[in-house]
């Protein structure tokens, strides 16, 4: 009898094959398998968005995602954002304007926001609140969040000058 | 106006970096090989004699390595931040719903998982009581030996019943407010290891100092046996102090040798962590027919659950500013915190003064309507001015910056354009004011701050505080103190944080006192860090008289800046250390009176709302918000504590709601209990005022609790605005609201 499944997936566009858990969920898989613990557990019971990621391009609650929904697909997380040594201009805009408080949000923001700006390159804040509206954060009060979304906007636009 | 290179900068958060790319290693992430995972089995009785405990079950289930009751710790079963009436593991008794009864390690999360479940506690339930008032009753239930009453609190000045005799106008009414949960998106977590011989914990703490003396007596060991490390802090809002994941971690340690961790489960985080306590307040205002306060009278009876935690202290501080930043000449108010069978009260954002906002600022606007003056003119009658004396009976002298915010918030509205809710038939809308003063540091108790330094030839210069940062940037602040008062930048230091090991105790990050009173302790390690670094280069040039300013050594025309000194004419380490403890008096006890805080922050909030004519439903458009912090050290941080702390206000004002029957929590996540989301943002307005306070570090006082204090008053006073109704009960409820509209 097999009692662990064979899982092949990218992650942050590297391939893994490691053996789980049926029914280990995505963000077990990633923290605890693939020592990726940049995604966070809030409350796994998909509700605060800490966990979210990107499953070939659109957001998930990690926690709720059976692990197994992931065979051959493609998934990105907070540490595939940086290009070697140089921060996504979202991150850049969340550092500066204030978006990072205690931290425990960030990468689920972060990568709501990549999903965000993907489909939406000039988002207006209204369309952030929605965008960002499964990400809780108790610290900032999403002002500073919007704040940097905004102004991640812009960074990317001055770069395709 | 001094120019200064670092303070009232933005510069970039210290800890910032490791945050976005996900590299923070928060006490939850960290990896050992060999690691136990560790659950504790508890209570789900409110009230109730434990008879057996059967771990048969659990122990043989594959890969469990320990199962444990009270029995088999290894050193004091008592614990408590002011009282130690909590048990580690309940050996006789529960007194509350997610009491811990058995401790279960395992080397791994599911079989730790499946031994919780199979443990088997067999209970005889005990009468439970669940309302404070009946719990005073003489045939209720004891819930601890020394009577249901665990503390009162007064304070009184001149003859209360004299006054409202003569008082033109007297309101009375009684305010309700609820428990909420602190929310932070860092469940509890703690990990354990030995390392050498002693034993370290990582923990996200308030008061790494405090948990090592805790721990030393629980697990049985010598203080300097044990190491506590405060891990990056995931959100506290006043929690994460005492009995956590931290702890039992701990234990599993001391037991087998392992390294241990231990995360809350958002439920059990529910259940277990301390709620703000809810507050019965009956409040009673004397004014004069010109609207001049008189008279205050309070009743405040507090439900503080099964245990007593930060109880006593919040009751204290909810008694000294239950009046308001108000002149008053005769003040009664008293304060009870009773046990009951509930979730356990404790320390949150405000420690006890959200409460009182609500009811005091109600009552200031009951009182305008009644007097036929506006809600800001009726404030400005009334509110402390420098040199005059609060409640409790102390001069401010300087930095009262409250006017100035009154100011601003009415000029701010003034300037704003109609919203557009504001010609929407659907709904009605309306401006909400109140005004909050809170005391910095603990209450009327010696709060000392350290912060010591040390420096040598090509190196960093080394900051040590014991305090850890919430996220609200005291890392940065701190640092920032430092390089002004040196004449360096933050890349110059290395900081070292909240380590039983390698910091001092610098006390609680409670009470908004790190910017303050551990910012002073750091202007003041630098002063002598600087004096004698300055001794060497005296010495070197040969002369007696030397300034220090703007980072350099100066003697006439000759002129070294700190670091070029330290490298060139320092052969040593030098070491140096500054304290500072804000000077308080402790309360009286018959009356309550004393200077209780050697500074207060001041705020004003206005908050416009629009109400659904069909529904009751109330949405918040605008906040304005002005602050007097001192000096903002740190604009995007103080706009953030600013932002932040009204969204919580919000919350607390409309939203959330911890909803407990016979003593059970039945919303106990984030499903059915909610906090704003980026939804409820409304429109911000912020406007800082600068009242340099003389004691503090370049003048500045704290922000992060008195940011959360008016914004739940101002929604209730708009609410009233809007619907022509107050509404006693806190959170202003959609069915309260759409009863007072029918
Ligand atoms: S941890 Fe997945 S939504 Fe909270
Ligand atoms: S920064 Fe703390 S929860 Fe968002």
């Amino acid at each position: 009898m097999r009692d662990k499944a064979k899982l092949k997936m990218k992650v942050n566009g590297k391939t893994h094959s490691v053996e789980v858990e049926p029914d280990a969920s995505l963000l077990e898989v990633l923290r605890d398998q693939l020592n990726l613990r940049g995604t966070k557990k809030g409350c796994e019971e998909g509700e605060c968005g800490a966990c979210t990621v990107l499953i070939d391009g659109l957001p998930v609650v990690s926690c709720l995602t059976p692990a197994l929904k992931c065979q051959g697909l493609s998934v990105e997380t907070v540490e595939g954002m940086e290009d070697g040594k140089k921060l996504h201009p979202l991150q850049e805009a969340f550092l500066e304007t204030g978006a990072v408080q205690c931290g425990y949000c960030t990468s689920g923001m972060l990568m709501s926001s990549r999903h965000l700006l993907e489909k939406n390159t000039n988002p207006t804040a209204e369309e952030i609140k929605i965008g960002l509206s499964g990400n809780l954060c108790r610290c900032t009060g999403y002002v500073q969040i919007i704040e940097a979304v905004l102004s991640a906007v812009k960074k990317i636009k001055e770069s395709e000058k | 106006m001094r120019v200064y290179t670092t303070i009232g900068q933005s510069v970039t958060k210290v800890d910032g970096r490791e945050k976005v790319t996900g590299r923070t290693v928060y006490a939850g992430d960290e990896v050992f090989p060999d690691l136990l995972y560790v659950k504790v089995a508890r209570s789900d009785r409110p009230h109730a004699e434990i008879l057996e405990i059967d771990l048969s079950s659990a122990k043989n289930i594959p890969g469990v390595v320990g199962v444990w009751t009270a029995h088999d710790l290894p050193g004091a079963n008592a614990t408590g931040t002011r009282i130690k009436d909590e048990s580690v593991l309940c050996s006789k008794r529960v007194r509350r719903v997610g009491d811990p009864v058995v401790l279960i390690a395992a080397k791994s999360l599911r079989a730790a998982n499946s031994a919780k479940e199979s443990v088997s506690i067999g209970y005889r339930d005990l009468p439970a009581v669940f309302d404070p008032e009946e719990a005073l009753r003489p045939e209720a239930p004891r819930i601890h030996e020394s009577g249901n009453l665990l503390f009162e609190k007064k304070m009184i000045k001149g003859d209360v019943e004299a006054a409202l005799s003569k008082c033109a106008y007297v309101i009375t009414n009684t305010y309700r407010t609820q428990r909420i949960e602190h929310s932070y998106l860092e469940p509890e977590a703690g990990t354990a290891y030995m390392d050498g011989k002693k034993l370290t914990v990582k923990l996200p703490t308030k008061h790494a100092h405090f948990e090592q003396d805790e721990l030393a007596k629980i697990l049985g060991l010598d203080r300097k046996d044990i190491r506590v490390i405060c891990a990056p802090i995931g959100g506290y809002f006043g929690d994460k102090q005492g009995l956590s994941p931290g702890y039992y971690a701990a234990i599993v340690t001391r037991l087998t040798g392992f390294p241990a961790q231990m995360v809350y489960e958002r439920r059990e985080s529910f259940e277990v962590s301390t709620k703000r306590h809810p507050y019965i307040i009956q409040m009673t205002t004397g004014a004069d027919k010109e609207g001049h306060l008189e008279a205050v009278k309070v009743d405040i009876l507090v439900d503080t659950g099964a245990y007593a935690s930060y109880g006593p202290s919040i009751i204290g501080r909810g008694v000294v500013h239950a009046v308001g930043p108000y002149r008053v000449k005769n003040i009664h108010v008293k304060g009870r915190l009773v046990y009951t069978n509930n979730p356990v009260c404790g320390s949150m954002r405000g420690f006890g003064v959200p409460q009182v906002a609500i009811a005091c600022e109600s009552q200031m606007d009951l009182l305008a309507e009644a007097v036929g003056k506006d809600p800001f003119e009726i404030r400005r009658i009334n509110c402390l001015q420098a040199g005059e004396e609060n409640a409790s009976g102390q001069t401010l002298k300087a930095s009262v910056g409250l006017t100035e915010c009154l100011g601003e918030v009415e000029r701010i509205q003034e300037s704003l354009p109609p919203h557009p809710r504001e010609i929407d038939p659907q709904y009605l809308t309306g401006w909400g004011l109140a005004i909050i003063y809170y005391g910095i540091g603990l209450t009327g108790l010696p709060n000392p701050g350290v912060a010591q330094m040390s420096v040598e030839p090509g190196e960093k210069v080394q900051l040590c505080v014991g305090v850890g940062d919430g996220g609200q940037g005291a890392f940065t602040t701190l640092l920032q103190i430092a390089s002004e008062n040196l004449g360096l930048s933050q890349g110059d230091f290395n900081l070292l944080s909240a380590d039983t090991l390698t910091t001092p105790n610098s006390g609680t990050s409670t009470a908004s006192r790190i910017t303050y009173v551990v910012g002073r302790a750091v202007t003041e390690a630098c002063h002598h860090l600087a004096g004698q670094v300055g001794k060497k280069v005296a010495a070197n040039w040969g002369v007696m008289d030397l300034v220090f300013e703007d980072g350099h050594y100066h003697c006439g025309v000759r002129k070294i800046s700190f670091r070029e000194a330290v490298d060139t004419l320092v052969n040593e380490k030098l070491l140096a250390e500054g304290i500072f403890d804000p000077p308080t008096t402790p309360t009286d006890k018959e009356t309550g009176l004393g200077s209780p805080y050697a500074t207060y922050a001041f705020a004003a909030h206005a908050a416009q709302v629009s109400v659904d004519r069909e529904t009751g439903q109330v949405n918040v458009l605008r906040i304005i918000a002005s602050h007097d912090v001192g000096k903002m050290i740190h604009p995007v941080h103080v706009y953030g504590q600013v932002q932040g702390g009204a969204m919580m206000g919000l919350g607390y004002g409309l939203l959330e709601n911890v909803i407990v029957k016979k003593g059970r929590i039945l919303n106990p996540g984030f499903r059915a209990y909610l906090i704003p989301s980026s939804m409820e943002v409304p429109e911000f307005h912020i406007s800082v005022v600068e009242c340099p306070e003389p004691t503090g570090p370049y003048g500045a006082k704290g922000v992060g609790e008195p940011s959360l204090l008016p914004t739940a008053p101002a929604i209730h006073n708009a609410v009233a605005r809007a619907t022509g109704q107050y509404l006693f009960d806190n959170p202003v409820a959609m069915e309260d609201v759409w009863r007072a509209l029918s």
